[in-house]
This record gives C-alpha cells, structure tokens and sequence, in this order.
C-alpha cells in the first residue's frame, strides 16, 4: 500500500506511470457527495452511483482504452450499499486499487470487488450507528429545542398563538452540513492515502468501539430529557368509593414518580420494537387507543378540548385542575 | 449479468406494473374524488387557501427533498419535518409557525433510520404536506402530529414506486458499460431516474396540495370534540415511538443506565431547560464511561458491534 504522496503531483509522472491527480479525486468525491442515492434502487442499492463516482479515475487510468474502460464500468457496477459518509473511506481504497491496477501490479477484478463487499457491511454498521443513530437525531433534537417547541406548546395545544424561532432549523441545517460533508472528504481521502490495511487495524483496534460506546451515553441522556420533555400521559380516570374519590394521576401515579407514564410507555414501546413489532402496527395502534381513552363516558360532553376532565380515561394536555368537574353533577 | 445478492428483494414485473399504478391512483386519485364531494358541499371554509404558486413550490420542495441536487445532503435536511416545516412556512407566509409545526412532527421520526432501502414512514411528505395541512387548516397541535402519520405512510409508496422503477436504470447502466460509454452510464444515474422521481414526487404533491389541504384541514376542524381530544392525546404519545426507534439502535450495554439518567435530570429540572444543557452533561459523562470502562470496552461491547455489523451487512444499509 505505498500508493500515497502523488496526490498532489501532475497527472502522469515519468515514465509514463498512470497517477490519480487531486482533481480527480476532488471530482470523484463530488460526485458522490452529490447523487449517492440518486439511483437508489432495490436491485443493487448504490451500484450506479458507484460506477458513476469512478468516472473521472477512469478516464484518468484507462481513458482512450476502450477494452479497459468497459471493464472497469461493469466492475463498477455491482451491487453495493453502505453508509454515504463513513462509507466513503471505500471509495478511497477503490481508487487506491484501481490505481496500482492500472500500472501493472497484479490486482484481479475480484481482488477490488471483494475489498469493496467486504468493507460496505461494516462501515455501514458504524456509520449509521453514528450518523443515522446518534449524531442526527442529537442535532435535531438540539434544533427542536431552539425552535422552542417546549411544554407550553403542548399545554395549551393550539399552535397559533406562539411562534417558533427559525433558528432552530437553519442551525440544524449547517451543522448536519458540516458534519456530512466533512466526514464524506476525510474519509475519502484517508482511505486513498492510508490503503486498506489502515482502515482494517482501525477496525480490529476496537477504537471505534469506544467512540460507539461514548457516543451512545451521550444519545442516551438526550434521549432520556426528550422523554421527559416531549411524551406526555395523562390519566383522566377518578376512581369514587363512596364519599372519597381518588384521581389516579395526581393521587396514585405522581406519588410513585413523575412522569412515570411516559417512561413506561417508552421503554414498552423500545420493547416491543426490539421484539420485532414494526413501528408503523405500533403508530395505528397507539392512535386507535388515544382516541379510545378519549371517548366522554364517564362524564359529560367537552365543549372544548382542554375540558374533557374526569370524562374519560385519558386526558390531553396536563393533569385535571383540582377539583374534579363531575362532582358537581351528582 | 451480475449476480444479486438481495436476489429476494427484487420484485415481478407484473408487481413493478402494479405498485406504479397503484401509485398513481391512490396519490392522484384520491384528492381528485375527495374534490368532486366538495363541489356538492360548498360550505365557506374558515382555512387558509393555498395558491397554485405556492402549491408549485411545496411539490418541488418535496421533490428536493428526495433528490440529490443539494450536496446530497438532501435526505439529512429537507427530508427531516423541522427543516420541511420552516420551508412550508416561508412558502405560506409564517416561517415561526411553520417551524415549530415542523418541530413536532419531527418527534415523531426522531429516530428514523432508513435500513437497506426500507423505510418506516416517509418524514419527507410528513413535514411537506403535513405542515401544509396543519397551517391551512389552523390544526391544533394532536391534530397536526395525528394527521403527518398517515401521510408519512403515503410516503412509503412512493419510495417504493423509486426503488423499484430505478431497478430498471440499472439495467441501463449495464448497456452503456458493455459499450464502455462513460456517458451512458452517468445518464443512467441521474437523467432518467431524476426524471422518475420528479414526476412521482412532483405531480402528485402539487395536486394533493392545491386541492386537498385546505379541505382535509376543514374535515379535521369539523371532528366532534373529543376525537380532536384523542388526537391531541396521540400527539402527546406519539413521540414515544419516534424516541424508542433510536433507542433500538443506542439503548445497549452499559450505556443503559444513562437513559434514566437523562430522563431525571430533565424532570428534576422542571422540563423547560434546553437539551444543550442535557448535551454537555451527557459530553461529560460519555468522557468519564469511556476513561474508566478502559480496555474492557472492547470486549465488552463486542458482541453489540459484532450484532449491529451482522445485521447491517445481512440488510445492507444506508439511506439518504
């Protein structure tokens, strides 16, 4: 893997030697930074975009050859799939491959197709457990809070007295920008310079290991405060025993914990996903149920959302104010 | 020809045929016919109406949204409801509110990771059109998160109409390769499958759009009380799927306990802090574990990686 330093150097050095410019390998990664998913197809998943991101190198190593240049398009073109940012560490030793092939060593096509196998299925595990899994959600949820999105929207329920701060999302915006991009162009240019052999011992180091396990504490204690900030249950429900009544709510639930409801319902729903329960069963679900606990059966009918108190099983917006409403009923 | 080894993902022509027909109706159907009963009706609406102008440009952000002409960095940002939703709002006026409309959808797919092509739910037409609804038909806030799930799940077939359809470009792609003709090949991966996905993303939403937002917002607004109460509650619950879908990727291991953590310290300080606050703990804490736990990560999430690893490269993974 010696393959390094000419990266910077002229097209073709001397002796007629083939060499992969910074041009072509900035216009390589552009390309693919751009229409990665631009065919994104059951078939072979990214296969054209790959094929498609080794253009310019091979039209810089086999252009004017047309025998070679069709074998390295249908090479190309097999199936391929992996994480688009951390991923990219591939196409750098790709194009490392390619370049050494293209002067003689001796590299079969199967040699490059199988680094290429090899390599998409665990990049695409760290990357989307970092990317997808953590580094996303974290700034969206960070964009959320700066959008103000907080209790009070959810108390009163109408949405057209308060007004987000647009903030929110332009900051998300740049960040993810930053994040994405950066990633995609180190990742392609280490993995033209250091060769297969580095990213293999990153691999087998257990470095990223740790940088999953770190980043997966900080996820958690997002998620845990999105929790807290964003599910909310509420039980209507007045259980009456003769003269004393009880309100589950405020009388059983808030004295065991705060917020005990949605911590449960989370970690039931984590449940259940784990166990293969798709989300999609889970959302018609929990909408079917809402709407059942919302019906007014125990008391009389709402003449506004906020007042279903004590009428029916599960409660919007916030816990029944104090004295229960149905009493003056009887 | 290339061997495929998601051979069993592939669908029959007949199927192909039949999913992009189905498409069609269902996407340009249904507000087609949900119009023709409104002609009959003609009651004054109290809703915002939507501009064919503004209809034009909320389909062709949908359609950015699915693209790859910003950086490619489309489906991290004009996919994700919170961005959708300032865009929505700039378009009709309210950036403020569109934003945070956006914002609440987006709890719900918190944790939405696309896994080799599947997804749950499309966010993308949640936040376009789902913003859309909630402004034109001043939604409250259970109704707004209520009406983006079905819409989202709409989504999921126009994702599927793309990947499928797109199958075919790579055949394409294959024919320009046996001619070594570069060109031919670069074609095949942008031209023809942009011009898929422009009509399959494009036509429909600026139609729904036009005709049916203001409409459905009305249908909303005339549910008896206490429905509208239920929708409210779901959008109190919902969240929890979108926040449990991650956690199926991070709650693992020893980073368990930090879940409940988090939760506590949100509720002990009164649930109106800022999550950047939350972030600094949690950079701190992740610091910490790591330090300490030492050597022994390696090997104690070793079969964490080894599972998550097994998993993506048996469904191969990615997504934008």
């Amino acid at each position: 893997m010696s393959s390094t330093e000419t990266a910077t150097s002229g097209a073709t050095a001397a002796g007629g030697e083939k060499r992969i410019t910074r041009k072509d390998l900035l216009m390589s990664w552009l390309i693919w930074t751009f229409f990665s998913h631009s065919n994104y197809n059951y078939e072979r998943l990214q296969a054209s975009a790959f094929a498609h991101a080794m253009t310019p190198i091979i039209k810089r190593l086999y252009g004017g050859d047309k025998e070679q240049t069709r074998e390295a398009l249908q090479r190309h073109l097999v199936f391929f799939n992996t994480s688009p940012d951390f991923g990219a560490v591939i196409h750098g030793i790709t194009i490392a491959m390619e370049e050494q092939k293209a002067n003689g060593e001796e590299i079969s096509d199967n040699a490059i197709t199988s680094t290429k196998t090899g390599l998409m299925g665990p990049m695409a595990g760290i990357g989307d457990t970092i990317g997808q899994g953590i580094v996303v959600p974290l700034l969206i949820a960070l964009g959320i809070s700066i959008t103000g999105l907080g209790a009070q929207a959810q108390q009163s329920g109408d949405l057209t007295g308060i007004t987000g701060n647009p903030l929110g999302p332009i900051l998300y915006f740049i960040l993810v920008a930053v994040f994405s991009i950066g990633v995609t162009y180190v990742m392609y240019t280490q993995g033209y310079k250091q060769g297969r052999s580095f990213v293999t011992s990153v691999l087998k180091s257990g470095l990223m290991d740790k940088v999953i396990l770190g980043a997966s504490v900080l996820g958690n204690i997002v998620l845990g405060g999105l929790t807290a900030q964003f599910v909310k249950v509420y039980v209507g429900w007045t259980v009456k025993a003769g003269e004393t009544s009880v309100r589950i709510q405020q009388d059983v639930l808030d004295k065991i914990l705060p917020g005990l409801l949605p911590l449960a319902l989370v970690v039931l729903t984590w449940w259940l996903l784990k166990r293969g329960w798709h989300p999609i069963k889970l959302l018609v679900i929990y909408v079917i149920v809402c709407v059942l606990g919302a019906i007014p059966f125990m008391g009389p009918q709402p003449q506004f959302i906020t007042d279903a108190c004590g009428s029916s099983i599960l409660q919007p917006y916030g816990p029944c104010a104090d004295p229960v409403p149905p009493a003056e009923g009887e | 020809m290339v061997k495929n080894p998601k051979g069993e993902r592939r669908l029959s022509r007949g199927a192909k045929i039949s999913l992009v027909i189905s498409t069609l109706v269902v996407i340009i159907g249904i507000p087609t016919a949900v119009q023709a009963m409104t002609f009959t009706e003609t009651e004054p609406s109290s809703t915002v109406t939507i501009s064919l102008f503004q209809s034009i440009l909320i389909g062709l952000g949908y359609y950015l949204s699915q693209s790859p002409w910003i950086a490619g960095l489309s489906f991290y940002t004009l996919n994700r409801p919170l961005v959708a939703g300032l865009l929505v709002g700039m378009i009709l006026g309210d950036p403020g509110q569109g934003a945070l409309i956006g914002a609440a959808i987006n709890l719900i797919y918190l944790g939405f990771i696309s896994a080799g092509g599947a997804i749950p739910g499309d966010p993308g037409l949640a936040g376009w059109v789902g913003t859309t609804i909630a402004i034109a038909g001043n939604l409250n806030y259970g109704a707004a998160l209520a009406i983006a799930v079905p819409i989202g799940l709409l989504g999921t077939v126009v994702w599927n109409a793309r990947m499928t359809v797109d199958s075919a470009f790579m055949h394409m792609a294959d024919r320009a390769a046996d001619k070594a003709d570069i060109g031919g090949v670069i074609r095949a991966n942008i031209l023809y499958p942009q011009a898929w996905l422009f009509l399959i993303t494009f036509v429909p939403v600026t139609i729904a759009v036009f005709i049916g937002a203001s409409f459905i917002g009305d249908v909303i607004n005339g549910f008896p009380v206490w429905l509208l109460g239920g929708l409210a509650i779901a959008g109190g619950i919902l969240p929890a799927i979108g926040i449990a879908m991650n956690m199926k990727f991070i709650f693992l291991g020893s980073a368990i306990p930090y879940f409940f953590v988090g939760y506590l310290v949100m509720v002990v300080l009164g649930n109106e802090v800022s999550i950047m606050v939350l972030a600094v703990i949690g950079v701190a804490l992740a610091f910490l574990h790591v330090v300490f736990l030492g050597d022994r990560v390696s090997n104690a999430s070793k079969p964490k990686s080894e599972k998550l690893r097994s998993d993506k490269s048996a469904e191969s993974e990615a997504a934008r």
